[in-house]
């Protein structure tokens, strides 16, 4: 560490001193039960939302003294139901991130948030007065206050114009197309969580979906049968028990056929189309008469999905297959979220209003062009004189230099708002900690000052609060309230959505549609194919430490996601593997990127996960690529790629975390089901633990999303030790997951988690030197960071491979260790120390003291570890033996690497599927 | 000889720059931690294990010559007896520096011994590194009072500097060796007990030392047969080492008249006896994979037999088992250029051995089949230079001080 960073640290920890342990007056404690942390009185529970694009997500937030330290995922909430995504959990990070602690600006100058503010309102005013029309670009939150202030705001300012724009843009295509289809506005949810058969047509929903905690909760892998047709490699497809790898028109055509080959099945039940006949129809070994049977028996259970970045004609498919196929039996949940009415939701903005319009000052409220797949906004802000333009965010990239007027954006844990649940619940967003950024303003906040100055003139921030209660008061009376917002939501929930209303007029012209859209082949190849990638959301989290260094679930790549195509397209081109190439296209730069063959995959293009590029125009997000150069040491130099400014002069690098890859071993080599065998045991003087702890892993229903990871990776405070480290193989994950490519358990994919095994004779212990590694009477492998001397021996002994090896310390690994996000109940490891998973032990810990105060019997209590909290499929899960075996009777457990003979305390369930 | 003086200088130069190389690399690791060496989270033991296995191979043969030898009555062990021994304390010294800087947190090397202390904190004595530390240790001591002793009667030839060591040797020769009958009397009996003890040692050392892989679950390493393909190796290379070094002595010094060919080719004929002992372990390592049909063995096999192990490889078995075979001619056996070709070989081969015993092993993911990529950084190659030019170096200090052939006819 350099003296000026660890004065800066020294600088920011002293700044949380004083200031990050103020805590909101007015705060409501959870409903969750603290199931851990007794003895601290100082550690506190809050139930929130977190928007997750917009949306809510129910979140418990874990505190210390009043600063926010874990979170997970409220088991209440009506639409997340527990789940989580990787950034919401990550997020801890942004929060505390010094990067984010800028100040408000007027050109170059810095000022008071209130000067700025009203320096900016009354230039807005001005603007107003002039004629001239203001634009405000705000990011998208499914709020009524946001909506409502909104609506005010417009009704009473004709020149202003307010934008809700998605930051993290899926739902548009949807939105387009049912505007094409029904003429109205709206985004359709399906439900999993009945069904029985789910067709999906290139929908990441397992993981890469605006909606992934709401399916990832009701996704049960034994109670549903996947049936996937895609042309790139997403989780889902993985996930899925066949997987129909096609190129992508072709997609369209096998949606296509399967209708006409549905509808002939239900001709006699009225619902059919028997004009199809006449279309000639490419011979599709790929439907075969088992999947249409199949669908058949199912009839009511079934639900077809597609990806947003697909066509109109395929979303129009969709719902006409959903229809035939479901019928009047029809049993599905579908929310339907209505966009028309209550916000200015765009499903792409018109670039044409741009020039049109007289057009004064520009707005953006945590909102950024340059991330949000929208060209012609970035464009038009390029060339955009800066004085006019005025922007919030949570870090100052690269639209602030674009901008004349600057002020920091709040995180999602420091400001109180409200959200609308598909159910018509509201979900309240509390304020958990006092804005460690006092100079930073919300979105609502903003838009709530803006409308009290532009009617009286003046302003007042300490008012929002209270007009943020009024609206929670409004339905509810303070009592009322206060219970409700332990619980994290409004309860006052209802119906669902019925099936969006397809006439048999309307579906014979929609017949048409998809005959004159099917003719056409869109595709060629060398073309690219942008799909927005979880993982850097709204451009906040491409500075997330956290989800930089955690691999990739697809391509296991870290710190830089690389562009992937099939392995066809790579003999075609000359290609080689990992390399980098500088891809020229028709209409824009030149974009520089290191390219990885995919196995597995039909795509006659090219594919990248991300955010930051953009969206051409309605049909698709294809870019026409003119030429392809490789080139050899090049390093990222282009600013405008915020993902990698902090790689900024460093060498493009494909790090690869190696236990991502698939495993050339099959399966039946390392699971086994004897953990133990006496008879070839030298040792015979085992001692049997009657309340040992184990972890069993439902291995079918793990979805290989690494959300294990990240939790782990926070809860424990194992370092982050960059790209470097990562790309000589020196990671620190203390879970794996491994890929494993055998259908014949009734998936395409198993993922395997492989973390330590608690080996009941540890190969790593008896080998240890100094004795550092041991175990307690619970039968956990316990590490003594404290005697270790580092001889690895441990390391090497360890089959599993599962033990990691401090090359540096923890305070010098963390690329900005951030003292107050670090968990404070677990040890931070020196230099030279190995260390590996200890089952959360702190945790165990506190569980036992806790019943120990109240006087239980010594071993009546339950822990969970945090990636089995984590767990959006709870495939993990922790507890004493005993429980467990009884609770999993039916199926087989198995042990990891049997004829070791170590007696593994990891039970891996996993049965061969009936097929 | 002024061709070979000049020559002489610069050997001598260059194994300084070599210590200096290998100082600075060890003050640099100790400082930054071992991010600096070529290890990956996989590949833990990288070539500093690998030449600490190496390097207490090398000393096993000054044992072999000096006490396993005596006892076996071979006289032309005489002239060089003591160039062995010398070779034994200084690789001894060597390896055990390895060891220390691979550790992580080498600040508390202490905690490996045995020491009583108020926490009652032992090292673990299940550990196999924990009976390294106690044989190797031994070892040595043993090997340097085995040295003194048998200087003893060589007391007047020897010629120090330095003010300390000079009193001790000049209270020596006053008070213990006065060149009696008595003494030499009590020498007699004394040495034969010496070299029975050492014996012992020198087998159980490095069997302990190949302990540190036969005790562990991976596979090629977990079988009862690998001490003594151990202890053979190191025979192997040890013999190698010396012949190396006699060769080398008889060129540039004024002592190589006293080894004469005769011995030089004993040890030869010693060289390729264990090539082929070896060779027999090395047939039978295999077999036992394929004996076993164990999954993880024929992985190992493969791994060592694919790229880049594969080059490596046949490097080795054309250095240690083809290159030998030269002494089956009586003409070349004699030849001095033949001998050093082949002991050099067979030391750089070893060293190979050693590594493909090691790395490979490590590379591999049981679970994944995924093999690690190691590479060893310029810090790791300078501390293995830094040992052969520290080696040079105190072997030459040495042999200017003591007289390196013995002067008295025991």
């Amino acid at each position: 560490m350099e003296r000026r960073d660890f004065l800066s640290r020294l600088l920011w920890s002293s700044f949380f001193l004083f200031s990050s342990c103020r805590r909101p007056d007015l705060i409501f404690t959870s409903k969750v039960k603290q199931d851990y942390f007794p003895p601290f009185e100082n550690v506190a529970n809050y139930s929130t939302t977190f928007p997750w694009s917009g949306f809510p997500v129910g979140i418990n937030v874990k505190t210390i003294n009043d600063a926010p330290f874990w979170i997970s995922g409220n088991p209440f909430h009506p639409f997340s139901k527990g789940a989580l995504a990787a950034p919401i959990l990550a997020s801890l990070y942004n929060l505390y991130d010094p990067l984010r602690f800028n100040h408000p600006r007027i050109g170059d100058k810095k000022f008071n948030l209130s000067e700025v503010l009203s320096h900016t309102f009354e230039s807005l005013l001005e603007t107003i007065k002039k004629g001239q029309k203001v634009l405000v670009f705000c990011e998208y939150l499914h709020s009524p206050t946001i909506w409502k202030l909104q609506l005010d705001l417009q009704n009473s300012f004709e020149n202003l114009a307010i934008y809700n724009l998605p930051t993290f843009d899926f739902c548009s295509n949807q939105i387009s197309a049912n505007r094409m289809i029904f003429d109205e506005k709206f985004y359709i949810l399906k439900d999993i969580h009945e069904t029985k058969i789910i067709v999906n047509f290139e929908r990441d929903f397992l993981f890469n979906d605006l909606f992934f905690p709401f399916y990832a909760n009701k996704f049960n892998p034994k109670k549903h049968k996947i049936y996937t047709f895609e042309s790139i490699v997403s989780l889902t497809g993985m996930n899925s028990n066949r997987r129909y790898i096609l190129s992508n028109y072709e997609i369209e055509r096998v949606a296509f056929n399967l209708l006409t080959l549905l509808s002939k099945e239900f001709v006699n039940s009225g619902s059919a189309f028997v004009e199809l006949d006449d279309i000639s129809l490419r011979e599709n070994e790929l439907i075969s008469q088992e999947l249409i049977d199949e669908i058949l028996r199912n009839r009511g259970n079934v639900v077809f999905l597609c990806s947003d970045f697909a066509s109109p004609t395929l979303h129009l498919i969709c719902y006409l297959l959903d229809y035939i196929t479901n019928g009047n039996t029809f049993t599905l949940n579908y929310h339907k979220i209505d966009l028309s009415e209550k916000s200015n939701f765009l499903e792409k903005f018109d670039s044409s209003l741009l020039k049109t319009q007289n057009i004064g000052k520009v707005v953006f409220l945590n909102y950024n062009p340059y991330f949000s797949l929208n060209s012609p906004l970035s464009e038009f802000i390029e060339d955009y004189p800066k004085e006019n333009v005025v922007s919030s965010s949570l870090y100052a990239n690269k639209l602030v230099e674009h901008s004349g007027c600057y002020f920091p954006a709040k995180h999602y844990l420091e400001f109180w708002l409200d959200y609308a649940n598909f159910d018509g619940s509201i979900s309240a967003q509390q304020q958990i900690i006092f804005p460690l950024n006092s100079n930073s303003i919300s979105t609502p906040e903003f838009l709530f000052c803006l409308k009290d100055y532009l009617s009286k003139r003046k302003f007042n921030l300490e008012e929002y609060k209270s007009f943020i209660f009024k609206r929670y008061s409004e339905s509810f009376d303070s009592v009322e309230l206060r219970e409700n917002l332990s619980e994290g939501f409004f309860s006052k929930g209802s119906d669902q959505c019925p099936h969006p209303n397809l006439g048999r007029v309307q579906l014979r012209t929609s017949i048409e549609f998809i005959k004159q859209s099917l003719s056409q082949q869109r595709l060629q190849s060398k073309e690219i194919l942008i799909i927005p990638h979880q993982y850097s959301y709204a451009g906040e989290y491409s500075y997330n430490i956290y989800l930089n260094e955690i691999p990739e679930p697809i391509s296991s790549a870290t710190w830089g996601i690389p562009l992937f195509t099939s392995l066809d397209l790579f003999g075609k081109m000359e290609l080689l593997d990992g390399e980098t190439y500088c891809l020229k296209f028709s209409d824009l730069k030149e974009l520089v990127f290191p390219i990885v063959s995919l196995e597995n995959s039909k795509a006659n293009y090219f594919f990248y996960y991300d955010n930051y590029y953009i969206h051409k125009n309605f049909d698709f997000d294809y870019l026409d690529l003119v030429d392809l150069v490789r080139k050899q040491n090049y390093y990222y130099l282009d600013i405008s790629n915020v993902r990698f400014e902090r790689l900024l002069g460093r060498k493009i690098h494909l790090a690869k975390f190696s236990r991502n890859n698939f495993s050339d071993i099959k399966l039946e080599e390392i699971l086994g089901t004897t953990g133990y065998d006496e008879s070839k045991s030298i040792n015979k003087n085992r001692i049997l633990q009657d309340r040992k702890w184990v972890m069993s892993v439902d291995v079918q229903k793990c979805i290989g999303c690494n959300l294990c990871m990240v939790a782990c990776q926070i809860e424990n405070n194992i370092p982050i030790v960059g790209i470097e480290f990562i790309s000589k193989e020196r990671d620190m994950f203390w879970i794996g997951i491994q890929k494993f490519a055998e259908p014949k358990y009734g998936k395409e994919v198993i993922f395997l988690p492989i973390m330590c095994q608690h080996c009941d004779f540890a190969p790593c212990e008896s080998v240890c030197p100094v004795g550092a590694t041991s175990h307690i009477q619970e039968g956990i492998n316990e590490m003594t960071y404290s005697r270790c001397v580092g001889s690895r021996f441990c390391m090497v002994n360890c089959p599993y491979k599962v033990r990691k090896f401090n090359f540096i310390s923890s305070t010098e690994a963390h690329l900005n260790f951030l003292p107050r996000m670090s968990n404070p109940f677990v040890t931070i490891r020196s230099r030279g120390v190995s260390e590996k998973c200890t089952f959360c032990i702190h945790r165990i810990n506190f569980a036992k003291s806790l019943s120990k105060l109240k006087g239980n019997e010594e071993y009546e209590y339950d822990v969970k570890t945090a990636c089995q909290e984590a767990c959006p499929v709870s495939a993990l899960f922790f507890g004493r033996k005993e429980k467990i075996l009884t609770s999993h009777k039916n199926s087989e457990v198995k042990y990891l690497l049997p004829k070791l003979n170590t007696s593994p305390n990891i039970l891996y369930f996993l049965n061969v599927s009936d097929e | 000889m002024s061709r070979y003086s000049f020559i002489k200088k610069i050997i001598l130069s260059i194994s300084w720059l070599f210590v200096l190389l290998g100082f600075t690399s060890a003050i640099y690791t100790l400082i930054v931690g071992l991010k600096s060496w070529g290890l990956n989270s996989k590949v833990v033991w990288g070539i500093e294990i690998v030449n600490f296995v190496f390097w207490i191979g090398v000393s096993h043969s000054g044992t072999l010559i000096s006490a396993v030898f005596y006892l076996l009555r071979q006289s032309w062990r005489k002239p060089i007896h003591r160039v062995a021994e010398t070779m034994t304390i200084i690789t001894i010294v060597i390896s055990a520096f390895f060891p220390f800087l691979h550790m992580g947190r080498p600040w508390f090397f202490y905690w490996l011994f045995p020491y009583p202390n108020q926490m009652l904190a032992y090292p673990n004595f299940m550990s196999a590194i924990t009976w390294d530390v106690i044989a190797v240790f031994s070892y040595f001591i043993l090997s340097f009072l085995f040295w003194i002793f048998g200087i003893l009667p060589d007391l007047e030839y020897v010629k120090l500097k330095s003010k300390i060591p000079t009193k001790i040797v000049g209270k020596l020769k006053e008070k213990i060796w006065i060149g009696s009958l008595d003494n030499w009397i009590e020498y007699r009996w004394s040495y034969h007990i010496f070299a029975g003890v050492l014996t012992f040692v020198v087998v159980s050392v490095h069997t302990i030392v190949s302990y540190d892989f036969s005790t562990t679950f991976l596979p090629t390493w977990h079988s009862t047969s690998l001490p003594i393909f151990f202890v053979v190796g190191a025979i192997y290379s040890g013999l190698a080492f010396i012949l190396f070094v006699s060769v080398v002595l008889s060129k540039f010094s004024h002592f190589g008249e006293e080894i004469t060919d005769e011995v030089r080719e004993k040890i030869s004929k010693l060289v390729l006896s264990f090539s082929y002992i070896l060779l027999y372990f090395y047939v039978l390592e295999v077999f036992y994979s394929f004996y076993s049909q164990n999954f993880f063995e024929l992985q190992i096999v493969q791994a060592r037999l694919s790229f880049p192990f594969n080059i490596l490889n046949i490097a080795m078995l054309i250095l240690l088992f083809v290159l030998p075979q030269l002494f089956l001619f009586r003409k070349l056996k004699g030849k001095k250029k033949i001998q050093l070709l082949v002991s050099g070989a067979v030391i750089v081969g070893m060293w190979l051995e050693r590594y493909l015993l090691i790395i490979p092993v490590l590379a591999k993911d049981f679970v994944s089949g995924y093999e690690s990529f190691y590479l060893p950084t310029f810090t790791d190659i300078s501390l293995t230079l830094g040992a052969v030019g520290f080696f040079v170096v105190a072997f030459y200090e040495i042999s200017k001080r003591v007289p390196i052939i013995p002067k008295n006819e025991f």
